[in-house]
């Protein structure tokens, strides 16, 4: 595998495609779980590896090429989540206790679903890669190229946004 | 990582993820190959215009060239 980042950082078309088709899959996957579009996920997966073409040449061979493309990923997801009009959830502020009675199982994940759409792009990130992929704290700052401390800090908001927006919507588990 | 009191929402979550994630089933590879062989789009108009002032105003101040030189 070194031999092919090494190929891939003296520009080997051949090498890329192999990178490419390797890791395509994953890249997807991991932009399609924050982004929740497939179709922006295919375009966000090939500005991943556009991406990194163009900056082939500050890539350490001896690393790994999957690490290096999760960090380019989730930065093209906080990009493009950054341009897009927020998704906010269209709950009223005033929640009627009738209505919230009614709330079912699968209301509740759709309110989870706008909860977490409705989060600031950075913080959509790190609560995908600290609540659901559970990845540690030193990982996600590596990722995301922000200090451990800051991690904390963000998980703890996008905790708590997340905590207010489903109170907000009714949410009941 | 998180407190007991967050688990249940990091369950939901996790579901939510792992519930509607859906896969990828095409080959991006040859949109990949259009995006690296489409050309690259030259100097925009506006690139063009600022050029020439810069280049415009280097010929009637010439004196400006040592603080760009400065800054170079």
């Amino acid at each position: 595998m070194d031999d092919l980042n090494a190929r891939f950082v003296q520009g080997d078309a051949t090498a890329f495609e192999a990178l490419f088709r390797a890791h395509q899959r994953e890249v997807y996957g991991w932009i399609v779980r924050v982004v929740r579009d497939g179709t922006a996920a295919e375009d966000l997966t090939i500005e991943t590896f556009w991406r990194a073409y163009r900056s082939r040449s500050r890539f350490d061979p001896a690393r790994s090429f999957g690490a290096w493309l999760r960090r380019i990923a989730m930065n093209a997801a906080i990009d493009h989540l950054a341009r897009a009009p927020r998704d906010r959830a269209a709950a009223p502020d005033a929640v009627d206790p009738v209505g919230v009675a009614r709330i079912e199982a699968a209301d509740a994940r759709q309110s989870l679903d706008r909860a977490f759409r409705a989060l600031p792009p950075v913080l959509r990130v790190t609560a995908m890669l600290a609540l659901v992929e559970e990845r540690p704290y030193h990982e996600i700052a590596g990722i995301l190229d922000v200090s451990v401390a800051a991690v904390k800090s963000r998980v703890f908001r996008a905790t708590r946004l997340l905590r207010r927006e489903l109170t907000r919507l009714g949410w009941q588990r | 990582m998180i407190d007991e009191a967050d688990r249940d929402l990091k369950n939901a979550l996790r579901a939510l993820a792992v519930g509607s994630t859906p896969a990828l089933d095409t080959d991006l590879w040859p949109r990949m190959r259009a995006r690296l062989e489409a050309p690259r789009p030259g100097p925009s108009a506006l690139e063009w215009v600022l050029a020439a002032a810069v280049g415009a105003a280097m010929l009637v101040f010439p004196q400006i060239m040592l603080g760009v030189l400065y800054h170079l």
